[in-house]
């Protein structure tokens, strides 16, 4: 695997923390479903992403990657959900959390192919600017 | 080793009993939302949990594991779900479910990393088990905190 996709780090946390500021000044505005669905997206992305470039870039180290994993997708879910609510908080925590469990596995799945690790990146991107874009017209 | 293992599924299904006589004994105030993610959030942590423990106890008997954790898993979704209505009780069954097939891969995975096309892992097996059991007692325990501060904010 090229030394590169190491690129995809900060793209995803900046992109991440882009949405967060986006999101902050606009939390009153938002209801609950579609605070939930949010938080879910940014959490399962962002652990999924996390996950798969770890596996990747050091395939004989599996149990600090879940558990590096594990724990970017419990803090993101915390904390996209704290915006909201206590239960958004709860359902972002979960997401991420089963996310960081099974990214890992997926990733060394798909070892040692660099297609498939960009359209993850393309996948969880956009869906990130979905997010954004839907908080922006309500 | 075994008897950290032992003890620590017993101390995991002793919390989740404490949390369903916790969360039983104040059902009446839930809401319709709050039954939903409730009944998600518990069942889902506690077939992962116990299908976890349950397969790194008995590794080599892999078919009748699977079987009995699937079995765990609706049971657990099903007494946590009861609770308030039809919604809660498909999304606990469901979640409990999936969560006991996913807790069942990972054990696997540990236990013979080569399944998913690993070279190997620099740590050895007694330690990757150790470490797995820990960690499913750590997930245990903050879900547990998370969810009871609910009831204050």
């Amino acid at each position: 695997m090229p030394e590169w996709i190491v690129i995809f780090y900060p793209i995803n946390f900046l992109s991440a923390y882009v949405l967060y500021i986006f999101l902050y000044n606009r939390r009153k505005q938002i209801g609950f479903h579609l605070g939930m669905n949010i938080t879910m997206v940014a959490a399962g992305g962002l652990a999924l992403g996390t996950g798969i470039i770890f596996i990747n870039l050091y395939p004989f180290y599996f149990l600090e990657a879940t558990l590096f994993s594990v724990i970017i997708g419990g803090i993101s879910g915390i904390l996209f959900g704290n915006l909201f609510d206590y239960q958004t908080l709860l359902s972002g925590y979960i997401t991420g959390l089963m996310m960081g469990i099974m990214a890992p596995m997926v990733g060394a799945a798909a070892y040692e192919g660099v297609m498939f690790l960009i359209m993850i990146e393309i996948f969880i991107l956009s869906s990130f600017c979905i997010a954004a874009s839907s908080a922006y017209k309500t | 080793m075994q008897i950290i293992l032992i003890s620590i599924t017993f101390i995991n299904f002793l919390i989740g009993a404490w949390l369903y006589y916790v969360l039983r004994k104040s059902r009446l105030l839930f809401s319709d939302r709050f039954g939903y993610t409730a009944s998600y959030f518990a069942s889902s942590t506690l077939g992962l949990v116990a299908s976890l423990n349950l397969i790194l106890l008995f590794p080599n008997s892999f078919e009748i594991v699977g079987v009995l954790n699937i079995l765990l898993g609706i049971t657990i979704g099903f007494l946590y779900g009861s609770m308030l209505n039809a919604q809660s009780l498909i999304a606990g069954i469901y979640n409990g479910g999936i969560s006991a097939i996913m807790g069942t891969m990972v054990g696997l995975v540990v236990k013979n990393p080569a399944i998913c096309g690993l070279p190997g892992t620099i740590a050895s097996e007694q330690e990757m088990t150790i470490f797995f059991a820990l960690f499913s007692l750590f997930i245990q325990g903050i879900s547990t905190i998370l969810l009871l501060f609910s009831f204050k904010a």
